[in-house]
Formats: structure tokens, sequence, C-alpha cells
């Protein structure tokens, strides 16, 4: 099973590309491709493993039956999965208070609110779509996101020519705003 | 972390540490999906397959369709659906032909995408040369306006409209349509809207192995 790291930017266009067309092999590239990011996302927010597992099934399930809802063009496919990844917590959530659990009301990731979901939704779309990066442009990024250092004092660190970490950062900038788009996130 | 003055003359560094510093993605641990949850999500979204017992291996899947453009604009795609419209005026009706004139170039099951019908169609060669689909359904629903028989090409940005679905019908592939361009036999439901193009709604697909 190919990775996540594997399928680069223009794979995840194909990808979102056969999604929209209903190619029954786009599911499974989904799956793959997406996979994680969605129990991920389940996980953290549900505090539930069977619950969160169960969110994970519905929404692929609920993805693939309204696959023609998504558009490429709006966003990305992550973002729209993670957007229907919310509503099947949101669910979760109504269930869980008809039968309340103590653990549940204790957890703190379990709170119903709506920025503390958006955040993660972008936490974990950021996170993804870091790891896609190959491996110069990931570290640009990661010393453009913590370490404070300007554009020519990260290309003396990775010893890149200037224009290099430029570009790379353009395209990156590019890249996330693009992942950021299309789901039901606050930013 | 360091907390410079933002780079003002570097406004995509200054957006990059914005949203690091915010969203913190480096503290996300990832959480690999139960293999298990892969069965059911295809089982689920298939039509059953024969009980194979308990195997940890996802089921076979068909090689993913190539897509060889980017997705185009939605307006490409509704520009193709007019284009279609004009097919739909020089489709022909229905060709009786019988089961010694024909050559069945290729055949497809097609899948539920929504509600409960089922379908197959096949692509015939007639003897005058003649491209025919023969399309077969059963339970669909087409609500409160019609069905409509359409192929589209593999990015799904064009497509021909065949006209509405008639029982048992077989229908002219139009000259000039390369069916092999069009692989995917679609069935939609549409509203009488007077609009000619795909509604969105497809009830049932299948692409040809050409």
């Amino acid at each position: 099973m190919p990775t996540r790291q594997e399928v680069d930017e223009r794979g995840d266009a194909a990808l979102a590309a056969a999604w929209f067309a209903g190619s029954e092999a786009a599911l499974r590239q989904a799956w793959v491709r997406y996979g994680t990011l969605v129990h991920t996302f389940c996980v953290r927010s549900l505090a539930d493993r069977e619950l969160a597992a169960d969110c994970t099934q519905e929404t692929f399930i609920s993805a693939w039956r309204s696959r023609q809802r998504f558009d490429p063009e709006r966003g990305s496919l992550g973002a729209w999965l993670l957007g229907i990844a919310r509503y099947r917590v949101l669910d979760a959530y109504r269930a869980q208070t008809r039968t309340p659990t103590p653990e549940a009301a204790a957890d703190e990731n379990a709170v119903d609110e709506s920025d503390t979901e958006g955040l993660l939704v972008e936490r974990l779309l950021v996170a993804d779509a870091l790891e896609a990066l190959a491996e110069r442009p990931r570290q640009v990024v990661e010393l453009a996101f913590y370490s404070g250092l300007s554009q020519s004092e990260i290309a003396a660190t990775l010893a890149l020519p200037l224009g290099t970490v430029k570009s790379d950062m353009r395209r990156a900038l590019h890249r996330l705003r693009h992942v950021l788009e299309g789901g039901d996130t606050d930013g | 972390m360091a907390e410079h003055e933002p780079p003002v003359d570097e406004p995509e560094l200054a957006e990059l540490r914005q949203l690091g510093q915010r969203l913190q993605p480096r503290d996300v641990t990832w959480e690999e999906p139960p293999a298990r949850l892969w069965d059911r999500i295809a089982a689920a979204t298939r039509e059953p397959e024969p009980a194979a017992g308990e195997t940890e291996a996802p089921p076979s899947v068909p090689a993913p369709t190539p897509i060889t453009s980017a997705p185009r604009r939605r307006r490409a795609w509704l520009a193709g659906a007019l284009a279609a419209a004009a097919a739909l005026i020089v489709a022909v009706f229905v060709t009786v032909i019988r089961q010694d004139d024909q050559n069945v170039v290729a055949e497809v099951a097609l899948d539920q995408l929504e509600g409960g019908g089922s379908g197959r169609a096949e692509l015939i060669e007639g003897r005058d040369g003649q491209l025919l689909l023969r399309v077969d359904t059963e339970g669909l629903e087409p609500g409160d306006g019609y069905l409509e028989l359409w192929m589209i090409d593999p990015s799904v940005t064009r497509l021909v409209s065949l006209g509405h679905l008639r029982a048992g019908g077989v229908y002219d592939v139009p000259a000039g349509v390369t069916p092999a361009d069009f692989p995917i036999v679609d069935i939609s439901a549409e509203p009488v809207d007077g609009d000619p193009t795909h509604s969105g709604r497809s009830l049932l697909r299948g692409q040809l192995p050409l």
C-alpha cells in the first residue's frame, strides 16, 4: 500500500478528479490517502475509539454517496472529507448526550466547540500537506513555521540559494491555502 | 519559539510563520485507522460480493481510471452539457435489432450511486457498423422528473446525452462519438425544468471496458 507521502500534489489533483468522476478505484485511493487524516480527526474529536472508528467509516461511506457534491475547483478533497467528518462527530455528540459518560465529559477533546473543531481541522490539514511535500520544501516550510529565521537565514541554514527558498515558500503557501479550502473550516 | 518582528518585506514567510504558530502542526500524532474499516466501507459502497470469509486483504478494485487532464472549471462541464443538448436533438430513435445482427463490443454492470435501482449496459455493433447502446434497468425511480442516459468521458468534463431512458431501450451512439472517448454510461434523474444539462443526480453509472 502506498504511503500518504508517496502521493504528491499532482496525485492529489488526479485523485480529486477521479473522485468527482465516481471511479470506484478513487474510493480506495481516497482511503489510502486520507484514511489516516480522517481517522485522526475522529479519534481526537471523540473520546471513544469505537465511536471514532464508526465516525471514520461513516464519513467515507456518506462522502462516497454524496461524492458529486465535491467540487475539485472549490477546495481539497481532504478538507471536504473533514467537513463531512465534523457532521459525523456532531452526530456522535448528540448520541452521547443521550447517554453521557463521565469519561467523555472529562475529556477536553470531547467538548463540542466549533472553534476547537475548526482549529483541529486546519492543524490536521496543514500537518498532512506538510508530510506530502518533498523533503527540501518541507524543511524550508518547517523553518518558516517555527524558527523565526528570515528567508536569507533559512537559505543559509539549509545551504540553498535564496531564490529556491522563496519559490519553495511561494509554492508551499499556495498549496496550503488550497488545502485549507473546501472544508467547513473557520480559517 | 523565536519571536522576531514579522518580516513585512517577506509576506510569504510572514504568512507561513503565522500559520505554523497558530496551528502547531508538528504536535499532530497520526492515528492509523483499523484495517477492518476498509472492508466495511467497501462492503457498504458496493453491491454485495460473494462471501469470501474473513480476510485482511482489501477486496481488489479495478485499476484507477487514468485522468489525463486537470479538473476543469465547472463552467466547462456545463458547456459540455450544453453541447450534449445538441446531441440529444440528433439522437436517433429506437432501432430494433435482432440477436443475429449484433456483436457485443463491451458490457458493464452499472453501479448504483443513488436510489435502489440496478442495470447494465452493452455496446453493440450492428451488422451495418452502427454502434448502439443497449441499457436494461430495474427499479429506477425518476421521482417527479424523468431519467436520462449519458455517455461521459473519463474526466467527467464532457458528456453526450443519448436521450431519455426507455424501457428495454436501444440507443444509437451518434456518429462522430467514439465510445472509447466517452466510456462512462450514466443514468441521471432529471427534473422537468427545461434545463438540458445533467442534473448532477446520477442514479447508475458504469464504465465500459474499452
